[in-house]
């Protein structure tokens, strides 16, 4: 369902993306890993509209996104869960979910009531501020005001960070239950416990391209690759 | 205590009639600068607009006349609101500075076009009928009119202040001031909502201009006048917050009024002190709308 070729990237001074050529299939849970700085964040913002590519394509079933803006993009049914969270600090629970459930009506599964099935916690605090949720709640409303727009793929730029490792690990029930709904992922991850339990294959990138694919548990019998192109052993 | 009341309620009352349109001329100018860092420096001459219309349809002489002159500058701020947020679109990826000289180059030419079909003798409108007189206020004489303005102020306030923190649209403003780029990402067309909230704070600048005719009337500079104390107002009180707004306008409105009466020779001193007092103590103002994010 996407089909990414040759898209640069980045910058004022700096081309961040040298290339990236990637494709998804529809429902596919990709893991993206990589080192600090190698690109995987500037590739999910362009991907969704926020940082202008210099060149390539990105084509969503078969409609060219590249260069479009971040809203046209939403309504192509790409959404996303950032890096940092980005809830709206000032906007209660309940408005968050009302703003992106108004987006997203009628166009899927996905609705206030199934969200909260699938995230209890926002249902306790739907009078709270956003600015006043932990870390992992926030990481929660950030996840739900994506699926509330019913999109086609989703784009989650290390959910896992700065979160307690129980927490992290409801993340990945979280991911894992967006899995079975049929949602298109790409996760990228810093946290490699996290990414191999919710990813149906592992890509890496490395100096602004996606240098490594390969289905997860091929990827976790073979640590030389992690070693050679994550440091990590 | 009670003395020092009784001697200084005009002030105060002043100090509450220069808040409330200063609320209502302020708003707008934070809601935008705060949402879409467009610096409006056209606002001030927006308002000066309203004062002249207030000219035009002879405010003063006839009901009909003062409502026409709202109605007229509340359509042109509408307009002038809309046509500015097109304008300032090509520039939206381009520094703040750029949009604010875009803004300060329409003011000058709105100031001078007004100027031209005015002249520039001080225009004064009095209060339409029935509100030109004044009223025995606890002892003192006041203008039924300021009054009103009061009243008016305070009620646009509460509209404002219900739809900005109670409706769905109010949500969508105040995501868009935290962080408009994920706003955009939820499938909503930042431009539609810049449009929207620029033309209605113009129209309420206009309309505070027809409003306050009465008080200050109507003459060239008075559009920078009071596009300082707005945006002193705005500072005050923080990028995006309706309630900073009002804070910050009865604040400034009591300076201005109180702090005028009480210590005429630290007059032009006070204000700017205010500023670079609330300035050291919350640099980014009193009730930040806008939320910094990495």
């Amino acid at each position: 369902m996407l089909e990414v070729r040759g898209l640069e990237s980045g910058y004022k001074r700096s081309t961040v993306l040298q290339g990236v050529d990637l494709d998804l299939a529809a429902g596919q849970v990709l893991g993206l890993l990589g080192r600090n700085g190698v690109g995987k964040t500037t590739l999910i913002n362009t991907l969704m509209g926020l940082v202008t590519p210099s060149a390539g394509s990105v084509r969503l079933e078969g409609a060219d996104l590249a260069g479009r803006r971040p809203d046209v993009i939403a309504r192509a049914g790409v959404a996303l869960v950032p890096q940092g969270r980005r809830v709206w600090a000032p906007l209660t629970v309940a408005e968050h979910l009302a703003l992106a459930a108004r987006r997203g009506r009628g166009r899927g599964p996905w609705d206030t009531a199934r969200v909260i099935e699938l995230l209890p916690r926002l249902g306790e605090r739907d009078r709270h501020q956003a600015g006043q949720l932990s870390g992992g709640e926030q990481q929660m409303l950030a996840i739900a005001r994506a699926l509330l727009t019913n999109p086609r793929l989703v784009l989650m730029d290390e959910p896992s960070d700065g979160l307690a490792p129980a927490v992290v690990d409801s993340i990945g029930e979280v991911i894992a239950g967006m899995k079975q709904e049929g949602v298109t992922l790409v996760v990228v991850e810093q946290d490699l416990h996290l990414a191999f339990a919710v990813a149906d294959e592992i890509a890496v990138m490395d100096k602004g391209r996606v240098v490594h694919r390969s289905p997860t548990l091929e990827f976790r019998r073979d640590s030389s690759i992690a070693h050679a192109l994550l440091g990590v052993a | 205590m009670a003395g020092w009341f009784d001697a200084n309620l005009v002030s105060i009352l002043n100090g509450f009639a220069i808040g409330s349109l200063l609320f209502i001329l302020a708003v707008g100018l934070s809601i935008v600068f705060g949402m879409m860092d467009v610096l409006n420096l056209a606002h001030g001459a927006f308002f000066l607009v309203g004062s002249y219309l207030a000219v035009s349809f002879v405010a003063g002489v006839s009901w009909g006349g003062f409502l026409a002159a709202l109605a007229v500058a509340a359509l042109f701020g509408l307009l002038a609101g809309g046509v500015l947020s097109g304008m300032t679109e090509p520039l939206a990826r381009r520094p703040i500075l750029d949009q604010a000289l875009l803004t300060l180059g329409i003011s000058l030419i709105v100031a001078e076009v007004l100027s031209i079909i005015y002249g520039n003798n001080v225009r004064s409108v009095p209060g339409p009928p029935g509100l030109d007189g004044s009223v025995q206020v606890a002892g003192s004489t006041y203008p039924t009119y300021r009054l009103m303005l009061i009243a008016v102020g305070l009620l646009l306030a509460l509209v404002v202040w219900l739809v900005v923190e109670r409706t769905s649209i109010g949500a969508l403003v105040r995501a868009s001031v935290a962080d408009r780029e994920m706003v955009s990402a939820m499938g909503i067309d930042n431009r539609k909502v810049k449009f929207a909230v620029l033309g209605i704070g113009s129209m309420l600048a206009a309309v505070a201009g027809v409003l306050g005719a009465p008080v200050y009337g109507a003459r060239p500079g008075l559009d920078k006048t009071i596009l300082i104390l707005a945006l002193v107002v705005v500072v005050i009180g923080g990028l995006g917050s309706v309630r900073g707004a009002l804070i910050g306008a009865l604040v400034i409105g009591q300076v201005e009024s109180l702090g005028r009466a009480l210590l005429p020779e630290l007059a032009s001193f006070i204000l700017f002190g205010t500023l670079a007092l609330v300035l050291i103590i919350r640099p980014r103002g009193l009730f930040a709308g806008k939320v910094a994010h990495s």
